[in-house]
């Protein structure tokens, strides 16, 4: 039954590949599991459950069949402009264009940056190729470089382009952790390349990898499919980056650590989602994660006591309004984090965060701050 | 290609020749989570192949990475087979050397909060400062911690000063010696510090006891005495049975602290040890019946002196006395183990901290 859950990845991914078979409307079907899946989230009770795995197999294959779909969404978009069943052009184009666009965009990055976040921890060398692969439907194929390299090592730190201030919203912050990325895809590929003894514009630079994935997938839809098409899947790249940076807004937004500190319990939001759990392939349930990067999805450990987030779709749709995702969400929930989880060295931190914001000093007053748990290890 | 990755494959082996271990390992995992799986103390901190603590010169094998060494080590350890345990994938079996393990150097430096728990003279310019961590902290006897306050500006290094019972702490204990005009010194010994927090990054430092049959030579001035308490706690739990000389030297008799901790080791050695204090400016009409001077002047009369490993803690000048003398009488300089208490107003050896 734990297993099955999982499976929810590729059925997502199959309804959009669906849509694209079935042509004209239905090409919003992708997108439609959007409300669907954010319903079930909030209506159902959080899910604290540890996940009981008979056949790793079993549970790996949905991570893999995510990735065949991936490419059949693809392949499905195209025969619907080519079998003209998805008119680009005309009268009614623009709802094509659209649920195209979004369809394509959505399912670019909720299913599929979890997989493929999954894949790039991985140790074999096929897992984190295909992950490369998968990355490149959200725009990034080597997001792994600064994943691993920087936002593991440097989390809650201003190092980390994958940490959100205090008081940033989330169109800004977007574009900061985009650019973050592939800054340090760029600098850290290059280092490597010197201290080989190569030049960094050597052909061994993953960073070639990097161009000619971006461009194969745009490339392909427009040779078989137009001009449009090839519009809309650099349309749904950039879009689906916007939702994966958004990932990482909602999982560390304005939380602190003082940098050579060793990461705790307290360092991660948590959204123990029933159905964003499965869907997230368990990266929302993200502090044991970040303890050891290397723990498959199936055996992290949902830390109710760590601190939580309401479900991440309710995240995702305040966030689109700053104000109310400041009023609404950010701020009382880090003012239960500088209260019950800072230790003293953060609370200072805290405190400097929100002058800066231009956020109340909640701290003033005589509250005690407990010392951070320890992680496990 | 995609056989290997159903193919059920046989465990390797991997020998860490620089310390006679070996060990079997499944495919799939990496060397450092292996190594570590087996028991085995393979040091590390980042584990994402940037720190470049758990590095490792690989003899014979072969391996793949995850991410190249390259990305921390330099061209000149690249060819001479220095890689990282984190990204290493063993795909033959291994013989690899370690420079140490952890139980040998220690764990990584990180950084803890804490508060002062406790204040408790020892002499008139010394205090034990006991501290209250908010986890334990593993260290080698020898080390020493750079703790830093709020009101003072930089951090300030000293030497754990007792050995913990299991391993480690989050108690750890210092002996702090006031220094005329020290900032970090002036303000701990300016008040009731009691319950101020505090920010400590270690373990730090290389010095240890370092294996052997020889004899021990301790040499300690001032607080140099910490490191070298330290030192014996840790060697008598380890059930040590080498002969040891503890020369300490400090002014007067007020200035004498440990006693009785020094005298509950040398009843628990299994082996002979002695204690010797010298005084530099004890009165001459005193009671004092034991030796009288110089600490490092009492280096030449010591039995077997040249096969000793010596160990020197304490202000520079009697450092390096003491080391001039043992250079003199004989002893290899590869046995002899420094660590000297640099304060602010003298520059401070690289590598470690100073003191005010």
């Amino acid at each position: 039954m734990d297993t099955l859950r999982y499976y929810l990845v590729p059925l997502t991914s199959l309804t959009g590949v669906i849509g694209f078979l079935l042509g004209g409307g239905y090409v919003w079907l992708g997108l439609a599991t959007f409300p669907v899946l954010l319903v079930f989230d909030i209506l159902l009770p959080a899910d604290t459950a540890r996940r009981q795995i008979r056949s790793p197999f079993l549970a790996d294959l949905q991570l893999y069949l995510h990735v065949l779909l991936m490419f059949a969404l693809y392949g499905a978009f195209i025969r619907s402009v080519m079998n003209g069943s998805n008119p680009l052009t005309g009268s009614g184009s623009p709802w094509q264009i659209a649920g195209s666009l979004l369809s394509i965009g959505w399912l670019s990055a909720v299913p599929t940056l979890p997989v493929a976040h999954e894949l790039m921890h991985r140790r074999h060398w096929f897992p984190r190729r295909v992950s490369q692969l998968l990355n490149t439907f959200y725009g990034d194929p080597n997001r792994d470089i600064g994943h691993v390299a920087t936002h593991h090592l440097h989390l809650d730190t201003p190092k980390d382009a994958d940490t959100p201030y205090r008081g940033e919203i989330l169109y800004t912050f977007v574009f900061r952790a985009s650019m973050g990325s592939y800054i340090d895809a760029i600098h850290g590929e290059a280092e490597t390349m010197r201290r080989q003894g190569y030049s960094p514009w050597n052909w061994r630079n993953r960073n070639y990898q990097q161009l000619a994935y971006l461009a194969a997938l745009p490339a392909a839809c427009g040779y078989f499919a137009g001009l449009i098409a090839c519009l809309i899947a650099i349309g749904a790249m950039v879009l689906a980056k916007a939702l994966v940076e958004a990932f990482n807004y909602f999982q560390h937004y304005g939380l602190l650590r003082v940098e050579g500190s060793p990461v705790l319990m307290h360092h991660a939001w948590n959204h123990l989602g029933t159905v964003v759990r499965p869907l997230g392939v368990e990266i929302t349930n993200h502090i044991h994660h970040h303890f050891d990067g290397h723990i498959k999805f199936y055996d992290l450990i949902p830390e109710p006591e760590a601190p939580q987030m309401p479900s991440l779709f309710v995240c995702f749709v305040l966030g689109l309004i700053p104000p109310l995702w400041a009023s609404l969400i950010a701020k009382p929930r880090l003012k239960d984090w500088d209260q019950r989880f800072a230790s003293h060295a953060e609370r200072k931190l805290a405190m400097a965060a929100n002058a800066r914001a231009g956020w109340p000093q909640w701290l003033d007053g005589p509250s005690q701050p407990v010392l951070a748990g320890g992680s496990p290890q | 290609m995609l056989k290997g990755l159903f193919t059920k494959k046989p465990p390797l082996a991997v020998a860490i020749t620089s310390h006679a271990l070996r060990f079997e390992m499944a495919r799939g995992k990496t060397l450092l989570e292996a190594a570590q799986d087996a028991g085995i103390g393979f040091p590390c901190d980042c584990k994402v192949g940037t720190c470049g603590t758990c590095r490792y010169r690989l003899d014979e094998g072969t391996i793949s990475e995850l991410k190249p060494s390259a990305a921390v080590l330099g061209a000149e350890e690249l060819r001479a087979g220095w890689r990282l345990g984190c990204q290493s994938m063993p795909r033959t079996d291994l013989s690899i050397f370690l420079p140490g393990l952890v139980s040998e150097i220690g764990p990584p430096p990180s950084l803890f909060e804490g508060r002062i728990a406790g204040i408790t003279p020892l002499t008139q310019d010394i205090v034990e400062l006991r501290l209250q961590l908010n986890r334990r902290l593993t260290f080698v006897a020898g080390q020493y911690a750079d703790l830093s306050v709020d009101e003072v500006e930089g951090p300030r290094s000293y030497s754990f000063a007792a050995s913990p019972e299991n391993e480690s702490t989050d108690q750890p204990c210092f002996h702090v010696r006031k220094v005329p005009g020290g900032a970090f010194t002036g303000w701990l010994f300016g008040g009731d510090r009691s319950g101020a927090h505090l920010m400590l990054r270690g373990p730090l430092g290389s010095f240890r006891l370092r294996k052997g049959e020889s004899p021990i030579v301790c040499v300690g001035g001032g607080s140099g005495l910490a490191p070298l308490k330290c030192i014996l706690e840790q060697a008598l739990r380890q059930g040590c049975t080498r002969p040891v000389t503890l020369l300490y030297g400090a002014r007067t008799q007020a200035d004498l602290f440990c006693l009785e901790e020094i005298a509950a080791i040398g009843r628990n050695w299994a082996g002979p040890f002695r204690f010797l204090p010298a005084l530099s400016l004890e009165p001459a009409e005193s009671a004092w019946t034991g030796a009288r001077g110089l600490v490092a002047d009492l280096l030449p009369a010591q039995e077997n002196l040249p096969a000793a490993q010596a160990y020197l803690c304490g202000p520079p000048p009697m450092v390096d006395a003491a080391e001039a003398l043992l250079l003199r009488h004989g002893v290899a300089a590869e046995s002899i183990f420094a660590d000297r208490f640099f304060d602010r107003s003298r520059p401070a050896s690289p590598g470690r901290g100073v003191q005010s």
